[in-house]
């Protein structure tokens, strides 16, 4: 019962929420179902006058009366109906939107680690997904024509005799014990059967993707694929047709109480007619409305339980706007920093492991960088240099030690302001499938000496020029065909163009000159330098050559700083990390 | 008239092919819904009649146990048979995918990369399924029957009735027709609007762009483009409902006509005594379910013309298949036996749809067992080389061999088994590490375990819980492992090695690696080709080194080539890449 009072809670927080977003949704509703409702009492009461006056043998003129005024206005009702639909169509249409929007918002406000963990992410898909509003709306306003519906045929009905309305309770109340029983035969599959869809969708998406079909076709997997697919979609379709079976005998009981429903009530009204002299515009009247009763009856309870079933979701909704509001009102006192003072970073003895695992990524890091200066951060594979990244980038929080910047706490700091001070370019960046100006600027329209003053800067002006939309044409071909997919070194280029265009005080380039030539890559150290000159800047590189171009550099070694200082300090020790790793790369290239 | 019939032959050809099975199952479902039909109008007439007339209550109860039992039969033989018929539903659903995946795998991947022909796929598949013909005949001939027996019964009430009905039904007829052709005009529309949309929800709420969004503020420009979008909708949204409704009222006008027709007939005949009060509920009640034969037989006929146009696109995409440049030559050859020597003849190439030409004039001779490094800047062409030579692309000129002979008349596969090529953009499936690794090949725990050690991922394996078992990527079990980018490229590494073909391809097989793993494998890297033939691209010009020919390439050409002393000695390109390298480093 509680359940059920916090779903209905959930229900009313929602409605609250859908009508602050889209009034008109909400009120458009109303004079709809109004409209549907007198449709179902129409003919009722039409019918039943015309039969009864067929019966006594009314005068012509009379019932052709009867039948132009139920023509008339069925055909009023119809169209009034036919024009709130489509009002509401377009306006419903328009809140599935916004509320969708509103989720993808209210995901970039939760914080990264929560996105990393596949617990959420599931949670997440599953609450979109499912949270489809304008449905739920359709549905809460659908129940109450129903109920009012039921009222008026009630009201009918009972004027037959009380007890239909028990014959009615009873095969209704049937129905509900079996609705129940489904559930929870749901709540049993649920799991086996999402699972097995997801793996078919997966290998119905890899079918579909031009990347896995190269793969596919370089390597002639064409039939071991079709095999796992196979095997997939009859796992799938193994599952539900058990569930389905299951289901089977619940309904059955459901159907079966229908019919003798449906006896009784033609015995019984058959019998008012032969031995009281119903006369049979009642008969006919009584007839259809209990079918009505009963449709409806048992539409209430569809709806109930449709309700029910997105309160819980609504549930899982709430709680996740609950925990991650849209005005990040914290009681810490936010420290703001503006963006044009000289940066230092420093890691005082941070220690850090993700939040499922006990192993250290970083154990008792410490290190300054200081205002202006450029650090390269290396480290074999797994050495924690990602981390330090994404610690600086506030996605995780240390789990021991502190991370200051000018001092400061970063975990105080304001953190709109903290994200304008950061310009970061990752491993795996996406760019968007707008334009170059928008990519660049994030903007829809910018400063344009600035923004080709960036483009210079990284590189990228010839390209520009050579395209015949310039800083507007729009990359890759998703949303325009004349779109132009930039290659890979290309891309990154566009990502330090946007780094610079956004002028933050630091900069941090994961990986920069992986997909880049030689050539292009010793270019690009060099303007990397002219780049950064103004900023707190850090590399994190393979390439050890890169780290003679940085002021500082940075050695991990299972999560401890190995050793720090300039490239020539650490090559006064041969006996060091980094020499070792910078002699090893060097012998390559000895003639 | 003789292409759709034409047409509908191949579709049941198709259907016969597909699911067999299931015109039963099809035509049990419609019987049992036109029997419970004609059950409810036809039979509680006898009941009213009989009360009407006064008759015993012994005759009334007969004629209502003959109408609740033959209801009662229908129910049973639904119920049934509801397992059956499902089951059979589902089952052509997978039938159909299952026959077009070969569509999907096999075609030319030159138009399978193309956004428009996956497109094409995914629609044409939805369309012109196993079952679509079956589902269009039976319900055209449960409608016909259904619209032949009420026509007959209100033939009988009056022939004028009739005439009135078939024009109202003339008028539903224009309006679906219209509403079928609205829906066409503006289902693109909403498509790319609805696309776009489905585009800024996976950025501002997707994994890969997580990190981007929460540094970066790209948030004002997708709310910016977010209320454009929407509002774009809410304006197809007011035209197409603007269209619909006066489509829809129309049809509400025509259907009260009917009702007045009917019910006015009906009640004067009814009540100059020609007619039966049980007849008259019988011919109103028949009203709706003549009126919902004729709607269904309009919208099978209008969806039926629809898939009619698919199948000629259908017919494209075999064509498409069939017809690849490839095909053009017959596949007339075997592969011949090792030794293997590749060899570009006079190569050139230009992506499908575009001018500029990436390949010009390649001639290269790779022998067996020869180590190759192909090394040049960003877009010179070395990617498209390898790609020509997996035969994934046909050369626009000239012709690639393989022993002599021209690689475009082997059988695909039979030449894909030739080749193990880990391309830069390489793909893992979210299957486990042992199934990225082996993929198609047969198992063996021991070889297995070799190419895990042999590409550095033997500490990282042992590591892990579930070992070999552990699923790559979160996305089917939190047991998953999403791997870093140097460990993703140790796999599709382990997945060339295992695989044992003749050639090797690595492009940058080190870009995501570590300097020590990266020395690992250089220094592994006769251990792991072995006496294989092997083509490395590379930007890292250290790597050459290990190679017994480099090829050095510039705007789609071959400008050097020979081995690292000789190059270097000659004071050329590769030289001039090589010097300003090493300058990094001294």
């Amino acid at each position: 019962m509680k359940q059920y009072f916090s779903y209905f809670n959930h229900i009313f927080f929602m409605i609250k929420r859908v009508y602050a977003l889209d009034k008109r949704a909400v009120w458009i509703k109303a004079p709809l179902k109004l409209t549907a409702i007198v449709q179902v009492f129409i003919p009722l009461f039409f019918v039943r006058e015309i039969l009864t006056a067929i019966q006594k043998g009314s005068d012509i003129s009379y019932v052709l009366m009867l039948v132009g005024a139920f023509g008339g206005i069925t055909l009023l009702c119809n169209l009034l109906k036919e024009l709130f639909n489509r009002l509401d169509e377009r306006q419903s249409d328009n809140m599935y939107r916004l509320v969708r929007k509103d989720i993808a918002q209210l995901i970039t406000r939760m914080p990264y680690y929560e996105v990393e963990t596949a617990n959420t992410r599931d949670f997440i898909q599953l609450v979109q997904n499912n949270v489809d509003i304008s449905q739920l709306f359709n549905t809460i306003f659908d129940f109450f024509q129903k109920l009012v519906t039921l009222c008026g045929l009630v009201a009918i009905v009972i004027t037959l005799h009380p007890l239909f309305l028990l014959l009615l309770i009873i095969v209704l109340l049937t129905r509900m014990f079996a609705d129940r029983g489904i559930r929870h035969l749901w709540e049993k599959w649920r799991g086996p059967v999402n699972t097995a869809y997801r793996r078919v969708n997966y290998m119905l998406s890899v079918m579909n993707n031009a990347k896995y079909g190269k793969e596919i076709r370089i390597n002639g997997l064409q039939q071991w694929f079709v095999g796992k697919m196979e095997d997939d979609i009859g796992g799938y379709i193994g599952e539900m047709k058990r569930y389905n079976a299951a289901r089977e005998k619940r309904k059955a009981l459901v159907e079966g109480s229908a019919l003798l429903q449906e006896c009784i009530v033609y015995f019984v009204l058959a019998y008012q007619v032969v031995w009281n002299h119903m006369p049979i515009g009642d008969y006919s009247m009584y007839l259809t409305g209990i079918i009505r009763l009963s449709q409806c009856l048992s539409s209430i309870v569809d709806s109930f339980s449709e309700l029910l079933k997105q309160g819980e979701f609504l549930g899982q909704y709430r709680t996740l706007l609950e925990r991650f509001p849209k005005e990040t009102g914290s009681d810490k006192p936010a420290y703001e920093i503006e963006n044009n003072k000289d940066m230092t970073i420093s890691f005082e003895h941070v220690s850090f492991c993700y939040p499922d695992s006990d192993r250290l990524i970083l154990d008792d890091v410490n290190f300054t960088i200081k205002a202006n200066q450029s650090l390269s951060i290396v480290g074999i594979n797994g050495a924690g240099k990602t981390t330090i990244v994404k610690l600086i980038c506030r996605f995780y929080k240390p789990s021991k030690g502190n991370i200051l910047l000018n001092g400061v706490n970063i975990d105080l700091i304001n953190e709109d302001a903290y994200r304008k001070l950061l310009g970061v370019v990752f491993q795996d960046f996406q760019l968007f499938a707008f334009s170059v100006l928008e990519n660049v600027a994030l903007k829809s329209s910018c400063d344009e000496k600035k923004l080709l003053d960036s483009l210079q800067k990284s590189g990228l002006t010839e390209k520009i020029e050579h395209l015949k939309e310039g800083v507007h044409t729009v990359i890759s071909k998703e949303f325009d065909d004349y779109g132009i997919d930039f290659s890979g070194g290309e891309s990154q280029r566009l990502e330090f163009a946007r780094v610079l265009y956004k002028e933050s005080k630091i900069a941090i380039f994961d990986e920069p000159a992986a997909s880049l030539d030689p050539v292009t890559e010793y270019n690009m150290y060099h303007t990397m330098h002219e780049m950064t000159e103004n900023k707190l800047t850090i590399f994190i590189s393979h390439r050890l050559a890169s780290t003679k171009f940085t002021d500082a550099i940075l050695v991990l070694q299972d999560g401890h700083v190995a050793e720090y200082g300039s490239f020539d300090e650490l090559m006064k020790y041969p006996d060091g990390v980094f020499y070792n790793m910078y002699v090893l790369q060097q012998q390559h290239y000895k003639k | 008239m003789k292409r759709v019939w034409k047409d509908i032959r191949f579709l049941a050809a198709l259907s016969k092919q597909i699911c067999p099975y299931y015109l039963t199952s099809k035509c049990l479902d419609e019987l049992l819904q036109i029997l419970t039909t004609c059950i409810y109008i036809f039979l509680p007439k006898y009941i009213i009649d009989a009360m009407v007339e006064g008759l015993s209550w012994d005759i009334v109860l007969t004629k209502i146990v003959i109408f609740m039992a033959s209801v009662i039969v229908c129910k049973i033989i639904d119920i049934s048979t509801r397992t059956y018929r499902t089951s059979n539903i589902n089952q052509a659903d997978i039938d159909t995918v299952k026959h077009y995946s070969s569509l999907y795998l096999e075609m030319d991947y030159e138009k399978f990369e193309t956004a428009e022909v996956r497109n094409l796929l995914e629609t044409v598949m939805g369309r012109v399924r196993g079952n679509t013909v079956i589902n269009f005949g039976v319900s055209v001939i449960s409608a016909c029957f259904q619209i032949a027996l009420y026509s007959a019964v209100i033939i009988m009430l009056s022939p004028v009735l009739l005439a009135v009905i078939v024009l109202t039904m003339a008028v539903r007829l224009f309006v679906n027709y219209r509403k079928n052709g609205i829906e066409n005009d503006t289902i693109q529309g909403f498509k790319k609007n609805t696309r776009f949309f489905n585009y800024i929800d996976n950025v501002t709420a997707g994994f890969e762009y997580a990190k981007e969004m929460r540094t970066n503020q790209a948030d004002s420009l997708m709310e910016e483009k977010y209320k454009n979008n929407l509002k774009e909708r809410y304006e197809l949204n007011t035209a197409y409902n603007k269209r619909i409704f006066f489509a829809n009222s129309l049809e509400s006008c025509a259907g009260a006509a009917e009702l007045l027709a009917l019910y006015g007939y009906g009640s004067y005949k009814a009540l100059q005594g020609e007619i039966t009060v049980g007849s008259f509920t019988m011919y109103t009640a028949m009203i709706s379910s003549f009126t919902k034969a004729i709607s269904q037989l309009m919208s099978c006929i209008m969806d039926f013309k629809l898939t009619l146009s698919f199948v000629e696109k259908y017919h494209t995409l075999i064509d498409m298949m069939q017809n690849d440049k490839r095909k053009m030559i017959k596949e007339t050859s075997d592969i011949p036996e090792a030794p293997y020597t590749f060899e570009f003849r006079d190569v050139s190439f230009r992506y499908p749809n575009t001018e500029k030409t990436v390949l010009k004039d390649v001639n290269l001779k790779i022998g067996p067992g020869e180590k190759i490094a192909i090394v040049g800047k960003n877009g010179a062409g070395k990617t498209t080389l390898i790609k020509l030579l997996c035969g994934i692309y046909v050369p626009t000129d000239g012709e690639i061999l393989l022993n002599g002979i021209d690689i475009q008349t082997f059988n695909r596969k039979r030449y894909a088994e030739l080749i193990a090529a880990v391309f830069q953009d390489y793909i893992l499936f979210a299957f486990d590490i042992k199934e990225n690794i082996k993929l198609n090949k047969e198992e063996n725990e021991g070889k297995l375990w070799e190419v895990i050690e042999k590409s550095g991922l033997k500490e990282k394996v042992e590591n892990l819980p579930d070992g070999i078992h552990t699923p790559v990527g979160k996305q089917f079990s939190r047991k998953g492992v999403d791997f870093s980018g140097g460990e993703k490229q140790k796999i599709a590494l382990a997945r060339a090695c295992y695989k044992d073909s003749p050639l090797i391809i690595m492009d940058e097989p080190t870009a995501s690696m570590d300097p020590l793993a990266e020395l690992k494998l250089y220094a592994e890297f006769n251990n792991i080709i072995g006496n294989r033939t092997a083509i490395f691209i590379s930007h890292r010009l250290a790597s050459a080194k290990f190679c017994d020919r480099i090829i050095v390439f510039e705007d789609g050409e071959i400008i050097e080539t020979g081995a690292h002393e000789m190059l270097m000695d000659a004071k050329g390109r590769y030289y001039e890449m090589f010097h300003l390298q090493t300058e990094l480093y001294a």
